[in-house]
């Protein structure tokens, strides 16, 4: 989708066209389900948080100031989704339900012949505040400031972030390679 | 080769690696449920109308609040000792019923 057509159909979805949003939800609900997936490592998870992503965006529209661009702002709602969802879980006992959700994407993996590489493994393993960080930062291509406002941190964190789960991915991949 | 140049490569690799792990996430994993745009066009309709329901909701209640303070102030201006009895009525079925609920407690504490 073009940037102006974007744009316009955002004025208009603003300005109360459901047919306007519609069509940028439709057009936007893969990317945002692809990135959740690469946070929470699980599909049901993914399909679920995209789903109730889409419902925040619906209900606040409006509050859509323009400064940063669409996608980005998507990102930020399905982020604080997740975080909220990996908190409640924390306090029903987390450990074994993060190893469910990524025993479930591996099985997804299984299922089309595909091979489960050590790095999907220990990326896994990863403290998700970590993974989001080395997501948004090599993947997405964000800045650190660019980072800090879409989680809320500053971007001394963010940095640290991506730089502390980095290296434990090399200390865990030395390891493996031993 | 220096450690920190050691150290710079394995981190790009690992970049590199987790680049491709994460695209070929996105072939292999697609969304199960992704809707059309009609669904999509209803479930916007549907949420902004209990969207607007919800704020008719809170305006009704903060007319009733605002009102019920304002005429509350009006009686106490307008009739002081009406609005002391009724004040005074109020703290006496508080404290009664603070005075019924400890009593009960102890009398189930002894029980026990």
């Amino acid at each position: 989708m073009s940037q102006e057509r974007e744009r316009a159909l955002i004025q208009q979805a603003q300005k109360g066209d459901s047919a306007a949003l519609a069509s940028l939800i439709h057009d936007h609900y893969s990317f945002v389900f692809k990135y959740l997936v690469k946070i929470s490592m699980d599909p049901k998870t993914a399909e679920d948080l995209a789903q109730d992503t889409m419902v925040r965006c619906m209900e606040n529209i409006e509050r859509y100031d323009g400064s940063s661009s669409f996608s980005s702002w998507l990102i930020t709602i399905a982020t604080r989704l997740f975080i909220d969802k990996t908190r409640r879980r924390k306090r029903e006992s987390n450990w074994m339900k993060q190893q469910e959700s990524a025993r479930r994407l591996r099985w997804h993996y299984e299922n089309q012949q595909e091979d489960w590489s050590d790095l999907m493994e220990l990326l896994s393993r990863l403290p998700a505040d970590q993974r989001i960080a080395i997501l948004l930062k090599h993947y997405y291509g964000y800045t650190y400031d660019e980072i800090g406002v879409l989680l809320s941190i500053p971007p001394g964190t963010a940095k640290s972030r991506v730089s502390c789960g980095l290296s434990e991915l090399r200390k865990e991949v030395g390891r493996h390679d031993k | 080769m220096t450690n920190k140049e050691i150290y710079d490569e394995s981190e790009e690799r690992i970049i590199q690696e987790l680049s491709g792990e994460w695209n070929r996430l996105d072939k292999l994993i697609p969304p199960n449920n992704a809707l059309s745009q009609a669904t999509w066009e209803q479930r916007v309709q549907m949420i902004w109308k209990e969207k607007k329901r919800a704020r008719k909701r809170e305006d009704l209640l903060f007319l009733l609040i605002a009102l019920t303070v304002i005429g509350g102030g009006l009686v106490a201006y307008s009739f002081p000792y009406v609005y002391a009895i009724v004040q005074g009525l109020g703290l006496a079925v508080a404290v009664g019923v603070v005075a019924v609920t400890v009593h009960l407690r102890r009398g189930k504490r002894y029980e026990t």
